[in-house]
């Protein structure tokens, strides 16, 4: 098997061990969108224009906040190190960290959507762009998350300081994003085609910003 | 160029043969401009003296995507060259630009209240502004979150050149939320040529500006490399600690 592989295969059974923790996200992410109603008002002529902004704010959180402590265990007990002595390199382990990741919080996510989407009396002809954009838009926050997480690995405020450098840079990814899943023009929107065009900036940027970040948390933390 | 200014003290002899000469400037355009720009200056047809905001916002406006821009400057020259320099550059820069990001924030709420009866309005130009503001926050808040000041020169850096290809995505897209969904424009975009008696104040303010933002820099660098030199000092065997 391949090292790249391998390291999702190892992030994967880490996430079982720890599934708990899956269904934690999945109950927060719940919880932001019963939080809608519960301040709007059970009023469906306001509400139901809200639908798709509530998911997609919700998942958004939902998705950095699973993001805190990423690297935090391979940063303790030393595999970063031996990642970075191996051939797999940190690139690709940041990308298969960022497969993982979305592996486990971003599908199950999206599995949870429908559910939401009739909570919240999405109609169903809605409901083939707002999932494809959410694959997408999900993606693309996953490695932002990446991004953010390797960036600060090892500060003294992990999430809240995360949540500062990512929330800014996620703004594309929530106006393309919220724009394709109601866009009337059938799926393939103009604004989906943005938002993959962001997400293939995020995916060739992500890795190359990763690694560098880990490199100097790798050697000064060894110092 | 860059190797020769790469030594900090013969950078600062050259900041420090620049600071007064730049002090000079700051205060005579900047006393000029204000002067032509609040007194001479006449009020406009349409907004009255209102108007007169723009003598501050503007210039302040300019000098926050100019921060920016050096912000990624120096993320870059650092990621490179890893040039000490370039981060304590970086450090001195993100704190003057969010100020003046704030300070266009600031005015433009002002001239929002009189002209469109609300302090706030979710343009596009306003939202970016205000994206810009949150950047800064978080580069500042990366490079000193961590317990070594040094340590978070890398991942402050890092964010630099990321927010360097990301933030004119993020203008674009909140240009393309705005567009569709309030088709006016509220700011005139290259409207009119402006009178040259509005003109005048204007770039001598923007002169006086740009001054500022070079003497606070140096200023801030100077005290940047006053605490590492101390930093350096006090952790050194027979330091005081």
């Amino acid at each position: 098997m391949s090292p790249f592989l391998a390291q999702v295969e190892r992030d994967l059974m880490i996430a079982w061990q720890n599934r708990q923790d899956l269904g934690v996200m999945l109950i927060f992410f719940v919880i932001i969108i019963a939080l809608f109603p519960l301040a709007i008002g059970a009023n469906s002529a306001v509400l139901d224009p809200l639908g798709v902004p509530a998911i997609w704010i919700a998942a958004l959180l939902a998705i950095l906040a699973g993001f805190d402590r990423l690297f935090a265990q391979d940063v303790r007990d030393g595999w970063l190190d031996q990642v970075s002595l191996s051939r797999l390199g940190l690139g690709w382990y940041a990308l298969a960290k960022a497969i993982s990741h979305w592996l486990t919080a971003g599908l199950p996510l999206l599995i949870m959507t429908p559910l939401m989407a009739i909570m919240l009396n999405i109609p169903t002809i809605q409901w083939p762009p707002l999932l494809i954009a959410l694959l997408i838009g999900s993606m693309g926050l996953t490695l932002l998350g990446v991004i953010g997480a390797a960036l600060a690995e090892g500060s003294r405020r992990g999430g809240a300081l995360m949540a500062l450098l990512i929330l800014p840079l996620a703004v594309p990814l929530l106006i393309f994003g919220t724009l394709a899943s109601q866009s009337a023009d059938g799926i393939i929107s103009p604004h989906l085609m943005l938002l993959g065009a962001v997400f293939a900036v995020l995916l060739a940027l992500a890795p190359l910003v990763a690694a560098s970040a880990l490199e100097i948390g790798e050697t000064e933390t060894g110092l | 160029m860059f190797d020769y200014l790469a030594n900090p003290s013969r950078f600062m002899r050259i900041a420090n043969r620049l600071f007064w000469p730049l002090v000079a400037v700051t205060v005579i355009t900047g006393a000029i401009g204000l002067y032509l720009g609040l007194f001479v200056a006449p009020a406009d047809y349409q907004q009255g003296d209102t108007v007169r905001i723009i003598y501050v916002h503007v210039p302040s406006a300019w000098l926050a995507l100019f921060g920016y821009v050096g912000l990624g400057l120096c993320g870059l020259f650092y990621v490179v060259w890893r040039h000490p320099l370039a981060d304590l550059a970086a450090r001195a820069i993100a704190p003057v630009g969010a100020v003046f990001a704030l300070l266009t924030l600031i005015t433009g709420a002002l001239w929002g209240k009189p002209m469109w009866g609300a302090w706030w309005v979710w343009d596009a130009r306003l939202t970016s502004m205000l994206i810009l503001f949150f950047f800064y926050l978080g580069f500042i808040a990366l490079a000193n979150g961590f317990d070594r000041a040094e340590r978070g020169s890398r991942p402050a850096a890092l964010l630099a050149l990321v927010g360097m290809i990301n933030v004119p995505i993020v203008k674009f897209s909140v240009d393309w939320w705005n567009t569709l969904h309030q088709p006016a424009s509220l700011l005139r975009r290259g409207g009119p040529a402006i009178d040259p008696s509005m003109l005048t104040p204007l770039v001598l303010m923007l002169v006086a500006a740009h001054a500022y933002f070079a003497v606070l820099v140096i200023l801030r660098i100077r005290s940047l490399l006053a605490e590492r030199r101390i930093t350096t000092l006090l952790l050194r065997p027979g330091g005081f600690e």
